[in-house]
């Protein structure tokens, strides 16, 4: 951490609250969770961004805020990357739920992975 | 001291933030109020490789502050992917209905980087970031919104200098300020930014803030 990036931190923080009032949601690590895996789209990446999303959805929901939109979405990807499938689904399920424009995509991706968690006949 | 380099700095920006900027024409928005937005990832008109993925990552927080609901950036880039749309340029060209089709979206936003840039002299070193942005309806393919904001860090004085320089040898310069910067001077403004959207308070409340006629109104 070098000076230069201690005042572009400060910079970026004083631009987020000091015009902002009370945010519709918590972020939490969201931002960094999509740096993570655009820096290091390893394994390794994914799986940072995964506890890091986790923890926001955790967060947001210890402190009664909102989860933003795209969150469960996006850590349900997650999960289907680590071929979770039953739990990839019940994230798109809960974007879905949470934001009815989003069931559209959700319905999709949820027909085309839920073959896949059906028991062999 | 760096408490004061920090302060010129933020007023640096701040002062930035004031250009005035001409009033766009709501009224096709407001005939096609969007509650769903996808972003496609970004077109970088700037040779900084890095610049499309870090603007990407800033640019959900105020698209959705503003009440409206935008598809996780990620993994629409990789279902792009997916279908074989790895290029922007090819992206952007798409017809907008297509983003109706796979996503469900009502409308679409296209950001192209225009600038993003450090720039280290002898007596002022400054970092820019600029895009422009445009919101098309997935219905009609109208553009509903469209604008170009710029954010700016300008510093001048030895002490910056050797800051600034130090940056160069020590670590990278982070662009994400700028680019939350560039978004919030365009969403986040009444009579030219986004107008609430359907999880925002003011949805529908706030119209005649971005009408033209009532600021002649008022004149």
């Amino acid at each position: 951490m070098g000076l230069p990036r201690f005042v572009l931190g400060v910079l970026g923080f004083l631009s987020l609250t000091g015009c902002a009032g009370p945010t519709l949601y918590y972020w939490g690590q969201y931002e960094d969770s999509l740096l993570v895996r655009y820096r290091d789209v390893s394994a390794e990446g994914r799986q940072r961004a995964f506890a890091m999303l986790e923890r926001t959805i955790a967060e947001a929901e210890q402190d009664g805020r909102k989860v933003p939109p795209g969150v469960c979405a996006d850590l349900g990807y997650l999960l289907y990357q680590q071929n979770r499938i039953p739990d990839a689904i019940s994230y798109f399920r809960r974007e879905a739920n949470a934001y009815p424009e989003s069931r559209y995509l959700m319905d999709s991706i949820i027909s085309r992975l839920e073959p896949r968690v059906r028991p062999p006949q | 001291m760096r408490a004061r380099l920090t302060t010129l700095i933020a007023a640096a920006v701040v002062a930035a933030g004031c250009a005035a900027v001409p009033k766009p024409d709501y009224t096709r928005f407001f005939q096609n109020h969007p509650r769903s937005i996808l972003v496609v990832p970004p077109m970088n008109n700037t040779t900084a490789v890095e610049a499309p993925d870090v603007f990407a990552t800033t640019i959900t927080a105020p698209v959705a502050e503003r009440g409206y609901y935008i598809f996780p950036v990620y993994l629409v880039t990789d279902l792009l992917r997916d279908l074989g749309l790895t290029n922007e340029g090819l992206i952007h060209q798409l017809p907008a209905n297509r983003f109706r089709e796979l996503f469900g979206a009502d409308a679409v936003l296209f950001v192209t980087i225009k600038d993003w840039t450090t720039k280290y002299v002898l007596l002022a070193s400054s970092v820019s970031v600029t895009a422009s942005y445009k919101l098309v309806d997935t219905k009609t393919g109208q553009v509903l919104w469209e604008g170009e904001r710029k954010a700016v860090v300008q510093s001048r004085g030895s002490n910056i200098i050797e800051v600034l320089v130090s940056a160069l040898m020590t670590t990278t310069v982070d662009y994400r300020p700028l680019a939350r910067e560039a978004n919030k001077k365009m969403m986040d403004n009444p009579g030219t930014g986004l107008p609430a959207g359907p999880y925002h308070a003011e949805f529908q409340k706030d119209y005649d803030r971005y009408s033209r006629e009532r600021e002649g109104a008022l004149k």
